[in-house]
């Protein structure tokens, strides 16, 4: 009799604690990435905060039901009229107040006479840790040839796979 | 009295607050490894220092004839990231008494990442300390500053 309460005890457990992963789709659409001028030739920092919504997601979705967080998709485009043509590659990283810094997607070299790229995801990075902050600094490295006296102001559209336990 | 109290407390506060931070920042600036192979400008984002490459002495890979890039690195996605600009030192907090910590340093000769703790020994010499696991068990670097300060 004893057995049977425990086994059924720890069947419980078992199925409480295995709730179904799915898969969604966060999306940070036409976020300015924004530098001050002057600008150096070289890499400058172009950065964007963003506070992130996990009601976007999934009602009521709480920050540790999140299992995995994955960089998809990242564009980056320009309304200037020179394009990227000053620009010889991007890089993207992400950030947070309380989790590491990673290196999500590169660009090199960024090819002539487009007004939007996209850049190539990397395959390892984990964003778990950030996503479980309030907001994210996503920081684009803009490798700039020549010096510029203007600010720099480019448009980014991402794309985050979440798994999350319902 | 009691008003005149409370804007004392306030004003220590925000004064104790303003040092805490002008101490922290005296990171920032432009250092050289003791290798003198590069250079790396450090900054704040957030509340947190980084270090990047803004500085090679051997820029152009002699094996491609382009600008050197991360070809070590673990995931082969990033192997296109350029070597100058590279963030290699990442997510540095300051602890107080000259010391920033919690952050990490990459090597891109080996494409490795270690714990690191940066300790100010005056105003122009940083010691590096990478390490794996316990910090008994690392390597020091000196760093000099490329601006000399007084």
């Amino acid at each position: 009799m004893k057995y049977y309460f425990l086994l059924s005890i720890s069947f419980l457990i078992l199925c409480c604690s295995c709730g179904e992963a799915t898969k969604k789709t966060y999306r940070i659409n036409q976020i300015d990435l924004t530098v001050e001028g002057p600008l150096f030739d070289g890499p400058n920092t172009l950065q964007a905060t963003h506070v992130i919504d996990l009601n976007a997601i999934e009602p009521n979705l709480k920050a540790d039901q999140i299992e995995a967080v994955k960089l998809i998709k990242a564009n980056i485009s320009t309304q200037d009229s020179i394009g990227f043509n000053n620009i010889r590659n991007f890089v993207l990283q992400l950030t947070s107040s309380d989790a590491k810094m990673e290196k999500v997607a590169v660009l090199n070299p960024v090819e002539k006479n487009l007004k939007e790229v996209t850049l190539n995801p990397s395959a390892e990075s984990e964003l778990l840790d950030n996503f479980q902050q309030k907001e994210i600094i996503l920081i684009l490295d803009a490798d700039i040839e020549g010096d510029s006296e203007n600010n720099l102001t480019y448009q980014g559209n991402f794309e985050f796979e979440i798994t999350y336990k319902k | 009295m009691k008003q005149l109290l409370l804007l004392s407390l306030l004003w220590l506060s925000h004064s104790i607050g303003f040092a805490q931070n002008t101490e922290a920042d005296q990171l920032l600036g432009v250092w050289e490894p003791s290798n003198g192979k590069a250079r790396v400008k450090i900054e704040k984002i957030g509340e947190k220092y980084y270090g990047k490459i803004v500085w090679l002495k051997e820029p152009i890979d002699p094996n491609t004839g382009q600008p050197k890039v991360d070809k070590n690195n673990p995931d082969a996605s990033l192997r296109t990231v350029p070597l100058k600009g590279y963030r290699m030192l990442k997510d540095f907090k300051y602890l107080g008494s000259n010391q920033w910590d919690n952050g990490t340093i990459y090597d891109p000769e080996n494409g490795s990442t270690y714990k690191c703790i940066i300790k100010m020994t005056d105003n122009n010499t940083l010691d590096i300390r990478g390490y794996i696991g316990v910090e008994a068990l690392g390597r020091t670097d000196v760093w000099k500053r490329l601006n000399l300060k007084k």
